[in-house]
């Protein structure tokens, strides 16, 4: 079985384009196990953040599937087409990456 | 309940035979106890589990060991002060803290006592107005994040993934001189095929500059680690090699490595709190 990740991608939020991939599936996958196999195995261009994997502790994969806010990590991959883009309501910085970290907290660059 | 290291050599050992579960690990039953054992031992995992269709009353689980602490780490004074100057460390980070193996618990003690420590040593450095940053320091490698690159020749991520799966297959928990040198082998295949010139164009969070800049440390770290274990010909914590069974009273030392010229110096030196009894 497949599972099929249309992904948001580009550096400006006005000018970005969807890519299309398939990916192994079986039951208990999450969306970012996707995401992993895809940079491994199609493009390692593909730009996303992630820290503890599948701990639900780092909150570093937030992002948008379907319209809705997930975890990458703790979102079920389906056998189905599921759409991926970066949160619309924080400052992108690439592709499925957004800038989520407190004000105080951020470098300046 | 057996200890962890005899767990883990019977999990490993099963696998190897080939019976090990569909994912290389081994199946563990909770089926003989009630759910409410299982509620009052796990709490709200239970909610979780279920969430996910899994049910442990009715089904076994998959489980499989994985490296989540390493004894080894960088050598620090007291103040958490080490020889790169304005380096400060706390926590799993700091090299040599448990010995040979690590009791179940210490970790949060090494993070709250080192890091505390770690905190007034920073603030003593910023008072005394030696931060020790340098921008010229910081350079080269702050040129090597801004370069463009241009290539995007080599997949850093199942680059990452290839060392990921050496260090787990031939320098995990069991250990043998053939099985170290292959995994030097591939190390050293690993960094060359990274080159000196990163990939990517350096723009904002480049996927592949970043995996680079990471896996020129991880291939660092990989090889200290898989020289000193090679080097040490004796079984002892969570270093055990099948090639050399039992502990040896000459190799009752810590080892240090130090960067030199491109390779890896390593030293033997006496354990530290014996040091400090005496």
């Amino acid at each position: 079985m497949k599972a099929t990740l249309k992904i948001w991608r580009g550096l400006d939020a006005k000018a970005g384009h969807f890519e299309t991939h398939e990916v192994p599936f079986e039951p208990g996958q999450s969306v970012l196990d996707g995401l992993r196999w895809i940079r491994a195995n199609r493009d390692p261009s593909l730009a996303i953040r992630f820290s503890c994997i599948n701990a639900n502790a780092c909150k570093e994969c937030m992002m948008e599937l379907d319209g809705e806010t997930v975890y990458a990590c703790t979102a079920r991959l389906e056998p189905r087409e599921m759409v991926v883009k970066p949160l619309h309501n924080k400052k992108l910085v690439r592709d499925l990456v957004t800038e989520i970290a407190p004000p105080a907290e951020r470098f300046k660059g | 309940m057996i200890t962890r290291d005899l767990a883990t050599y019977a999990i490993i050992k099963e696998v190897e035979a080939g019976r090990g579960s569909p994912h290389g690990g081994a199946y563990l039953s909770f089926e003989h106890c009630s759910e409410a054992a299982l509620r009052a031992a796990f709490g709200p995992v239970i909610d979780r589990l279920a969430a996910n269709k899994i049910d442990l009353t009715k089904m076994p689980v998959e489980v499989a060991p994985i490296a989540h602490y390493h004894m080894g780490g960088v050598v620090a004074d007291v103040r958490m002060e080490t020889q790169v100057p304005g380096l400060l460390l706390a926590g799993e980070a700091v090299g040599g803290a448990n010995g040979a193996n690590r009791l179940s618990g210490n970790a949060i003690t090494e993070a709250l006592v080192f890091g505390r420590r770690a905190g007034r040593s920073a603030a003593d450095r910023v008072r005394a107005g030696a931060h020790g940053f340098r921008p010229a320091d910081a350079r080269a490698a702050l040129d090597l994040v801004t370069a463009d690159g241009g290539r995007r020749d080599i997949n850093t991520a199942a680059m990452i993934q290839r060392l990921q799966a050496t260090m787990a297959d031939d320098v995990g928990p069991f250990r043998t001189g053939t099985k170290l040198e292959r995994a030097l082998k591939n190390i050293a295949d690993i960094a060359a095929a990274l080159g000196e010139h990163p990939p990517g164009d350096g723009q904002a969070f480049d996927a592949q500059r970043i995996d680079w800049l990471d896996l020129r440390n991880m291939v660092v770290v990989a090889r200290v680690v898989a020289e000193a274990a090679l080097r040490r010909t004796e079984s002892r914590g969570a270093h055990q090699r099948e090639d050399f069974p039992g502990m040896l009273p000459q190799w009752h030392v810590n080892q240090t490595a130090r960067l030199s010229g491109g390779g890896i110096v390593l030293k033997s030196a006496p354990v530290a709190a014996e040091v400090a009894a005496q």
